[in-house]
């Protein structure tokens, strides 16, 4: 969900990604876009047309399925430390904060496996 | 240190006698000549050697009559009939003392041969044969003046065991010489007698002092070695562990140490430990590292623990024995019989690391030659006598320990400064004493010192005896007999001793060895070793002939017992233990499906599977590159069509999304043009922050050079690489021509978000990543966003406060974000500073009081009134000395009061 023009423009005010969450879950998935105006976790930096992008030194999280990012997304604070949902089961997190992140996600019982 | 290292051959067992005096020779003396030597010499001396010869002595020699018997000697002393009847009543030292002579050319330094003779037949047969050799005139004393002996030294008489020159030598007449043995009889006269069987009365009750045993000492490097692969041991300053470590290792050891741990205050106090340790160290199974807070810790080098536990047991033995010779570990100072006094180099006789390293290697070495010259038993069952071994080591290597010729000395200097403990001169052995001398004076160290030429067993013997009963014993080769007294009087190899000393070992048999049978001296099998049960236990068989097994089945598996049998458990935390260590879950099936006797059962492989793939539910790459196109016809093309394309891409995450190959510039495979990028030289050289957001961006510029000298690498793909790459590829239907966006996470850029105003942060053009708009998006609200420029501002707002709150960030936190990409130099306006820390909850909410002040000409006016109790509820707070606040609503309630005691309240406009 790219910009269509290169112009300046207020970003979507609803995320595509909302539309992922279970509606017969009590808790509903935390909505990014109320945690965090970041105009990339909307949509993509990239348009057509434009460059190509090459992003370096990312933490990324892929987790095995939809149900699953979701609830952990309910059950942790994985949301406050999203950087791009790339998509509904793979996001960039914040590298700043991944020591905190693992051991949450190890004591609730979703250690990652993690890739060097 | 490599592993297959071993001793090799060393001639110095082959050298028996003195060193032959370089250059020197008697030259042919005349008559007269030996007659003038003879006159040089005190008439007892003269009258010795005359006696010695059969010669008639007058009843009282004098001065007169001494030219006379002195020429009687010259006109003997070459007679071959004389020479022949004197060597008959030689005694056994002197023949020895004239064997060293002959075999030495006939000329060796006197010093050196009198301790060479002492040595085998101690001081009163040394002290003998000098007597016989000068009284019988078979030889006389010399010193070298260049390559000449010079005989008479000016008015010095000489007289027996009394040469009068400060370096005497000794010179055999050339009849003498000739005429005395040679061939077989000198060479038996020569060798030092060999290490023979015990021959005591009680030999059937000697019993080991220490039985040796190579396989605890394998378990308990076993075991040092799976505690410290799970902790990096941090060590003290000298590099050894503090007490709460080593008290960690003695835990886990199979055989411990005699002294009680608690009694133990370092490492070296606990010898088998302290050995253990330094094994480990030497053989480079663990090694020591320095960090940048310049802490030494430990680390395990995984790849040669398994190296070393696939080898032979005969080649881990040798090993060990090399790494022990080479290694820091100090057998002298373990000596039990010995007293220390001082450590200090310069005053005492203790032998340096390099010294023990070669009297080891020395030791080792002869063992082994006597092993395979077969000098030595070939059954262990038989008891050497120690004293026969301590005297063959003692002739063929005196000084093996402690130099005679070079001897601590310390000077008056040192004596003004520092009071020399533990020197007692340089005859003895100093910086300590052996409680084994006979004490002539109780009262004095002085009495327990060894004497140089007389202690040799109490020192360098008992190191000897300390070797065969610790380490060697440790290392499974040797052991200490004990007579009924608990005296240590035998030795003997064992057969693994014989084994690894003896030529067998160096042939390696490729089946076991057949005289040894209970020694596995070839590569153990290593398959098959395990019963995997279906209770998910495991059962490794012979642990010991399977610790390469074992080191493997460590990673993932918890040892319970280690016996005979030693026993594991399989665990979702065992298991997720060797998972996270990079394992899978097929690893750890096939490895247990190679090794175990029995099939694996279902639930068995049903768990590890579960729990492989729970584990791989979450996949996190810490340091990712990504590749993201606007087309995904573009990611189709590489992966399919364009050169070079596919060998870039390891998976693809979505139609515009691309996970790439962990590569660095210049690999094989990629152009090596090197990348270049615009970047400010500051931030390359930046510490990355802990906390906060580091992202660089940064445009290619092909050719351009970077700053400094400075090599500027994107990671694992260059700019020029991908633009060339992507340059195969079309975007509707047009070449790609633009260069990529390279953005790194990591990186802060100083200067990248400017403030506008009180509140508007702008992302500088060319700036913006994702990572920089979710740090600002945490606690500003996007106001506008230029994809194409790289831009986007976000102001400062407070509900964007509220929101940064609930995430947990401080004030703090975002302070220091904005100094980092503001820039060090920017300083924020009060006004944007104060509405963030309140926002942010850096500062309480203020409380507002409806007041009156009251302000009095003197301040005691005020304190009396307030120091009265029943006015503490209308008092807010004292503003000054002189002036209070207090609740304006209050007052009327307290004014009936207030004029009760007098106090008028004038009440201003």
């Amino acid at each position: 969900m790219g910009l269509m023009s290169e112009g300046t423009k207020k970003p979507p005010a609803t995320s595509e990604l909302s539309q992922a969450k279970n509606s017969g879950q009590r808790k509903t998935v935390p909505e990014l876009a109320e945690l965090n105006t970041s105009p990339t976790l909307r949509a993509t930096p990239t348009w057509p047309g434009g460059p190509a992008i090459l992003h370096q030194n990312v933490a990324l999280l892929e987790i095995a399925s939809e149900t699953l990012a979701n609830e952990i997304l309910l059950g942790t604070t994985l949301a406050n430390a999203i950087v791009r949902r790339l998509t509904p089961t793979l996001f960039m997190v914040d590298h700043a904060r991944l020591d905190e992140l693992v051991k949450q996600l190890t004591r609730r019982g979703y250690e990652p496996k993690i890739l060097q | 240190m490599d592993f297959t290292t071993w001793l090799q051959p060393d001639h110095r067992f082959d050298l028996p006698g003195l060193k032959p005096v370089r250059g020197a020779r008697l030259r042919e003396l005349t008559p007269a000549e030996i007659q003038s030597i003879f006159e040089s010499y005190t008439l007892a001396a003269l009258e010795t050697a005359c006696k010695g010869r059969a010669l008639p002595v007058e009843p009282k020699l004098s001065g007169v009559n001494r030219a006379r018997h002195a020429a009687m000697l010259a006109a003997v002393f070459n007679n071959p009939t004389s020479i022949t009847q004197v060597l008959k009543e030689l005694s056994p030292a002197t023949r020895y003392g004239l064997a060293l002579l002959k075999a030495s050319g006939g000329i060796v330094n006197r010093a050196e041969w009198l301790q060479k003779v002492g040595i085998r037949y101690g001081l009163t047969g040394r002290d003998q044969a000098e007597q016989e050799l000068i009284g019988k005139a078979l030889a006389i004393y010399g010193t070298l003046h260049h390559s000449d002996l010079l005989f008479v030294d000016g008015g010095t008489k000489q007289a027996i065991a009394k040469p009068g020159f400060q370096e005497a030598y000794l010179a055999v007449f050339p009849a003498a010489l000739s005429l005395f043995v040679e061939g077989q009889t000198l060479a038996e006269l020569l060798n030092p007698p060999l290490p023979h069987l015990y021959k005591g009365q009680d030999v059937v009750a000697l019993r080991p002092a220490n039985p040796a045993s190579f396989e605890p000492l394998l378990q308990d490097l076993f075991s040092f070695v799976r505690y410290l692969e799970n902790i990096n041991l941090k060590l003290l300053q000298s590099g050894d562990p503090a007490k709460k470590d080593f008290s960690k290792l003695y835990a886990l050891m199979s055989v411990k140490d005699l002294l009680p741990l608690a009694e133990a205050r370092k490492l070296s106090e606990l010898p088998r430990l302290e050995f253990l340790w330094q094994l480990l160290l030497t053989s480079e199974l663990v090694i020591r590292q320095t960090t940048h807070q310049h802490e030494i810790i430990t680390l395990v080098h995984t790849a040669r623990v398994a190296e070393f536990l696939a080898l032979p047991r005969l080649q881990q033995v040798r090993s060990l024995v090399m790494a022990w010779i080479g290694s820091a570990y100090n057998d002298f100072l373990k000596i039990p019989s010995l007293s220390f006094i001082s450590n200090d180099p310069v005053t005492s006789d203790l032998p340096a690391e390099s010294t023990l390293k070669t009297a080891r290697e020395f030791v080792v070495g002869l063992l082994e030659t006597l092993v395979i010259r077969h000098h030595l038993p070939t059954r262990a069952d038989q008891w050497l006598e120690l004293s026969s071994f301590q005297n063959y080591v003692q002739e063929l290597n005196y000084e093996l320990l402690v130099s005679r010729r070079e001897r601590p000395t310390p000077s008056g200097y040192y004596y003004y400064y520092k009071e020399p403990k533990g020197y007692f001169g340089r005859d003895y052995y100093n910086g300590y004493t052996s409680r084994l001398q006979l004490n002539n004076s109780p009262w004095s160290r002085e009495g327990r010192a060894a004497v140089l030429d007389r202690d040799w067993k109490l020192v360098e013997g008992e190191w000897l005896v300390y070797l065969i009963g610790g380490p060697m014993a440790w290392l499974g080769l040797t052991e200490l007999g004990l007579n009924q007294a608990s005296q240590t009087v035998a030795w003997k190899l064992t057969d693994l001793g014989l084994v690894v000393l003896g030529e067998a070992g160096n042939d390696q048999p490729a089946e076991g060895n057949p005289d040894k049978p209970g020694i596995p001296i070839t590569k153990v099998d290593l398959e098959r070793s395990l019963i995997v049960q279906p209770n998910l236990e495991v059962l490794a068989l012979a642990p010991l002939e399977h610790m390469a097994v074992l080191h493997q089945l460590d990673r993932f598996a918890s040892q319970e017992s280690f016996g005979e049998v030693a026993r594991y458990r399989l665990s979702k935390e065992s298991v997720l233990k060797g998972l996270r260590t990079g394992l899978t879950g097929g690893q750890i099936l096939d490895f247990l499906t190679t090794h175990s006797r029995v099939p694996l059962s279902q639930n068995l492989i049903t768990s590890i599977q579960d729990w492989n793939n729970s584990f791989e539910r979450l996949l996190l790459r810490p340091a990712a590159t990504l590749l993201e196109v606007p087309d995904p016809a573009v990611l189709d093309q590489l992966m399919g069509t364009t050169p070079g394309g596919a060998s870039i891409i390891e998976k693809r995450l979505s139609p515009t999304l691309a996970l790439l190959k962990t590569m660095s510039v210049g690999e094989p495979g990629l152009t090596t043009t090197q990348l270049t990028l615009t970047q400010p030289t500051a931030s390359l050289n930046k510490p990355a922050s802990r906390n906060g957001p580091q992202t660089n961006i940064a445009k290619p510029q092909v050719g351009s050079k970077p700053a400094n000298g400075a090599r500027e690498t994107a990671g694992p793909l260059s700019s020029q690489n991908l633009a060339e790459i992507l340059a195969g590829t079309t975007q509707n239907g047009k070449p790609s021509t633009r260069q990529p966006v390279i953005l790194d996470y990591r990186q802060i850029k100083a200067g990248a978000v400017q403030l506008e105003g009180e509140s508007i942060l702008k992302v500088k053009l060319g700036s913006g990543s994702p990572y920089l708009y979710y740090r600002l998006g945490q606690f500003a609200d996007l106001l506008d966003w230029e994809p194409a420029k790289q831009t986007a501002r976000f102001e400062l707002t407070s509900s964007a406060g509220v929101r940064a709150q609930r995430l947990g960030l401080t004030y703090l936190e975002v302070a220091q974000f904005l100094t980092e990409w503001c820039g060090l130099r920017t300083v924020l306006p009060t006004a944007t500073r104060l509405r963030v820390k309140n926002w942010l909850g850096y500062y309480p909410t203020l409380t507002g009081y409806r007041s009156l002040s009251l302000k009095a000409v003197s301040p005691e006016q005020l304190d009396e009134l307030f120091s009265l109790s029943e006015f503490a509820p209308l008092l807010i707070e004292r503003a000054s000395a002189r002036v209070a606040l207090i609740h304006e609503e209050l007052l009327p309630e307290y004014q009936a009061r207030l004029t009760e005691l007098g106090v008028l309240i004038k009440l201003q406009n």
